[in-house]
């Protein structure tokens, strides 16, 4: 140990003095700081989903939500030294225009625009993440050393780019059934869309692509889905259901608000089996609400979050005019909104998913979450309410649910790998009530060891070998690699996840469950 | 917008009393004469209302024919509910100025004050066939309230020994003429506007290039005028003529045609154009030297794809607008002549 103790007492120096910096500002930012962390947490004690946000706050978190979103566009990582070294550059963005910028290249400092220099030397990755996130300037100036020791400063203008996390992509499944399958991150809105398009019409767009290669089946993943825009989330239900009340919402002192699907008719009208887990939240959970009030779609996967309220966004000062907050966001003098919890959901039959969450119909044990976290965890968390009303829909008929769940416990009984989840999963729960680290060093370093090997266990049981489909791209996607490196790396990457994961493995079989009950075929 | 007017005017002619030949009591007689007397100016200006819509009168007239029964049925109801009662007796004035007060608002179309609107609402998928539904609770209440005027006139005649005759002027009769004909044509309109209506969506998502709402509403058309082409088979001609019948029938073919066929065609183009775009800004993104010969012979044979679909978009775009225009003024030509020839003529 003593190998290490010089090393570790550095390290743990930096992170202190790290720490301190982060403090020892000018008065008025520590002043603005302080307060930015009181109103929040005064915002926060009402609920845990209502937050104070400072204007740079409120466009990281709206950024999220969005296909795009302002950039320099390149990432660094950590070297092994403790360097801030650039690690990609996203093509077409103003780092990769700049031609000055490349991978490998040692960044030393920034300096933002209106603000003073920032030395990379001595903060760790997460506080350089932090300081690379575009703020209300305009451009940002760079300093580095290139890989042949060349020290050169470099001024980037942010940009709009695309959001890679909120790109839908729709890929086929080829096994004994041809099957579709979309991930999908979160309910995101195009900023820029006049009308509003949002992830409802990507998702359609795919649907489309996939339906021209004779798909008999979709999954749409909502697995770590952690929400957004409500609206997305009923037009998404729409694409599957003909026509109906969807659900309702309350505020306060106001009627039950009823919301209906905007447009009759269907655009797929086949098995559906939608994947669910823990992170699952909020407009993806009325997503799965509706598909399953309306017999739609098999939900598979693990209880999800429980979020079944409803938030806006405002500015704090309530005498600003919306209309010029829209036309000039980046006025400096709109800096403070606050995101208020004001409306809670309710299915149509009146019921609420309010610290409960949707209950999947085949519930698969998730060893990715074994720290669990629900809404219901929340000590000031709405409590689910009810509502004396219900509407009149007409439900698709019944779905083969008991016969789909026995299929599937069976194939998971007999599955080594789910077998090893669920003891991997036993003794992390067991460990997770320990709540003592051994500090001697030879035991810290076991303890240490053994989860590090419960990690490599578990990554290699979600890595499926024995997959029983390929996954392809869907002509459109095929076209579109041929000629962009970028995206192909990017689609190679998810294909290669798609095929290992042993959840949606499982999801593909209740499908083709599915498909054949449903068409006696 | 003809036909939901017609509707209103066939409900006050069913509340219409009939005429009366008093018998004694002459005062009575002349309590309800003074009713029957206002009742007569609603007719006349509910004949010269129809007359303006069989016509084909321009819709500003057509529009103040309306405005001038509204006034007219207004000012019947403040009239009668001025009358004192008769020998104690209120019911039958205010079950008139009850029934008129509705067919006023059923005119005003102001169904907030008669249906409840937020029950209606829920139970519609969308604003007409709120509006749809509205309409027919109103008019239902409508013809409940006239049975009532019938059966208190009925007994207010009787209580003051007055024979009632069912004679019918020249007016009168033309109006019972002129029912059947616009029954039948409201028929054909309703089944008709549900096609032009979900056609208007479709249209309305594409313009937006929303393909979730496009292929939805397209698909719903194909639906609702699966639907329509049946009822059409079974619905007869009106007295040996078909033309509505043909006209309605060449729409909803040409939008079914259109939303299993073309439509396709213009959301393959969408899909067409996206890629073609993304596939121009990844090679926009590489540099000269970055571009190989397989990116450039791609991209080419990419510009000769995107070109033909652009030409055939445009094609398919051209002969619908010129067909659907085509079929509209057939349509409409074809109900001003069907109510030219079948509703009877003024003089």
């Amino acid at each position: 140990w003593q190998k290490y103790e010089a090393e570790a007492r550095t390290q743990a120096a930096r992170i202190a003095r790290q720490q301190i910096r982060k403090w020892k500002v000018e008065k008025e930012d520590f002043e603005k700081k302080l307060s930015d962390i009181y109103l929040n947490s005064l915002a926060s004690a009402f609920d845990p989903h209502s937050a104070y946000f400072a204007s740079e706050d409120k466009e990281s978190f709206l950024s999220n939500l969005s296909t795009s979103a302002f950039s320099y566009g390149f990432y660094v990582k950590e070297s092994d030294e403790g360097s801030m070294l650039v690690s990609i550059l996203t093509p077409g963005g103003p780092a990769w225009r700049s031609g000055e910028i490349h991978s490998g290249d040692k960044v030393i400092s920034i300096q933002k625009e209106g603000k003073t220099e920032t030395d990379f030397s001595s903060l760790g990755i997460e506080e350089v993440y932090e300081q690379l996130m575009p703020g209300n300037e305009k451009y940002m100036d760079v300093t580095l050393i290139s890989s042949n020791d060349i020290k050169k400063t470099i001024r980037l203008k942010k940009e709009k780019l695309k959001v890679e996390e909120n790109i839908l992509q729709g890929y086929l499944l080829e096994g004994s059934r041809k099957a579709g399958y979309i991930a999908l991150p979160d309910f995101f809105v195009q900023e820029g869309s006049n009308w509003m398009l949002g992830c409802a019409n990507e998702v359609a767009k795919e649907i489309l692509k996939l339906k021209k290669e004779n798909i008999e089946g979709i999954i749409l993943d909502l697995r770590y889905n952690g929400g957004g825009s409500l609206k997305e989330a009923i037009d998404l239900a729409g694409l599957f259901i003909n026509e109906g009340p969807m659900m309702m919402s309350t505020e306060r002192n106001q009627k039950p608000h009823l919301i209906k699907d905007l447009n009759r008719g269907t655009l797929y009208d086949g098995p559906l089996v939608i994947m669910i887990n823990n992170y699952t939240a909020s407009a993806a959970e009325v997503l799965s609400m509706i598909l399953k009030d309306y017999n739609r779609a098999v939900i598979i996967g693990t209880q999800s979050y429980g979020k079944a309220t409803g938030q806006n966004i405002s500015p704090l000062d309530l005498s600003i005019d919306p209309v010029a907050y829209k036309t000039d966001p980046q006025n400096k003098s709109l800096t403070k909104f606050v995101k208020i919890t004001n409306a809670t959901l309710f299915s149509v039959k009146g019921v609420t998913y309010q610290k409960k969450g949707i209950t999947p119909d085949i519930v698969l044990l998730d060893i990715n979450n074994t720290q669990q976290s629900y809404e219901s965890q929340y000590p000031n968390a709405l409590s689910p309410d009810s509502l004396n009303k219900k509407l009149l829909y007409t439900p698709c008929p019944n779905l083969p649910l008991k016969e789909l769940a026995e299929n599937s416990n069976k194939r998971v009984e007999q599955s080594w790998r789910f077998r090893r989840v669920k003891e991997i999963s036993d003794s992390l729960q067991k460990a997770g009530k320990i709540k003592t680290v051994p500090i001697e060093w030879k035991s810290f370093t076991k303890w240490n060891k053994n989860a590090d090997e419960v990690m490599d266990q578990i990554d290699s049981l979600l890595n499926n070998k024995e997959a029983s489909f390929k996954v392809n791209n869907n002509r459109f996607a095929q076209d579109l690699i041929s000629v962009d490196d970028y995206l192909k790396e990017i689609i190679d990457a998810e294909i290669k996840n798609i095929r290992n994961d042993i959840y949606i493995e499982e999801a593909y079989k209740t499908l083709i469950d599915l498909i054949q009950i449903t068409t006696k075929k | 917008m003809k036909t939901k007017l017609i509707l209103f005017v066939l409900c006050i002619m069913i509340a219409a009393p009939a005429t009366l030949n008093a018998q004694t009591f002459k005062t009575a007689g002349d309590y309800m004469q003074n009713i029957g007397d206002e009742y007569e100016k609603i007719k006349n200006d509910i004949w010269d209302y129809t007359n303006a819509v069989a016509r084909g009168k321009g819709a500003r007239k057509i529009e103040n024919k309306r405005k001038e029964l509204i006034k007219t049925v207004g000012e019947a109801k403040k009239k009668i509910a001025k009358m004192p009662d008769f020998e104690g007796n209120l019911v039958f004035r205010d079950t008139v100025v009850s029934c008129l007060q509705l067919n006023y608002y059923v005119l005003s179309e102001d169904f907030a004050k008669i249906v409840n609107m937020e029950e209606v609402s829920e139970q519609s998928y969308d604003a007409m066939e709120a509006y749809l539904l509205a309409k027919e609770i109103a008019n239902e209440k409508l013809d409940m309230a006239s049975e009532r005027v019938k059966a208190q006139q009925g007994v207010f005649a009787a209580d003051h020994n007055i024979t009632l005759i069912n004679e019918k002027d020249k007016i009168s009769q033309k109006l019972e003429k002129a029912g059947p004909v616009f029954n039948y044509y409201n028929r054909i309109y309703l089944i008709y506007f549900k096609c032009y209506k979900q056609e208007a969506y479709m249209l309305e998502a594409l313009q937006k290039v929303d393909m979730n709402a496009v292929e939805q509403n397209k698909n719903a058309l194909i639906s609702v005028c699966a639907e329509t082409q049946k009822k059409l088979d079974t619905l007869k001609p009106f007295k040996g003529d078909g033309s509505l019948k043909t006209s309605c029938k060449k729409t909803v073919d040409f939008y079914k045609k259109e939303a299993e066929e073309k439509v396709p065609i213009q959301v393959d183009f969408y899909l067409k154009k996206e890629n073609f775009d993304k596939k121009k800004a990844a090679i926009d993104s590489k540099s000269q030297s970055e571009r190989t010969q397989k990116d450039v012979d791609e991209f080419n044979a990419a510009v000769k794809e995107f070109n033909d679909a652009v030409n055939k978009f445009n094609a398919v775009n051209n002969e619908l607008n010129q067909t659907r225009t085509q079929l509209l003024n057939e349509w409409n030509q074809n109900v001003q002549n069907f109510l030219d020839k079948h509703v009877p003529k003024k003089g």
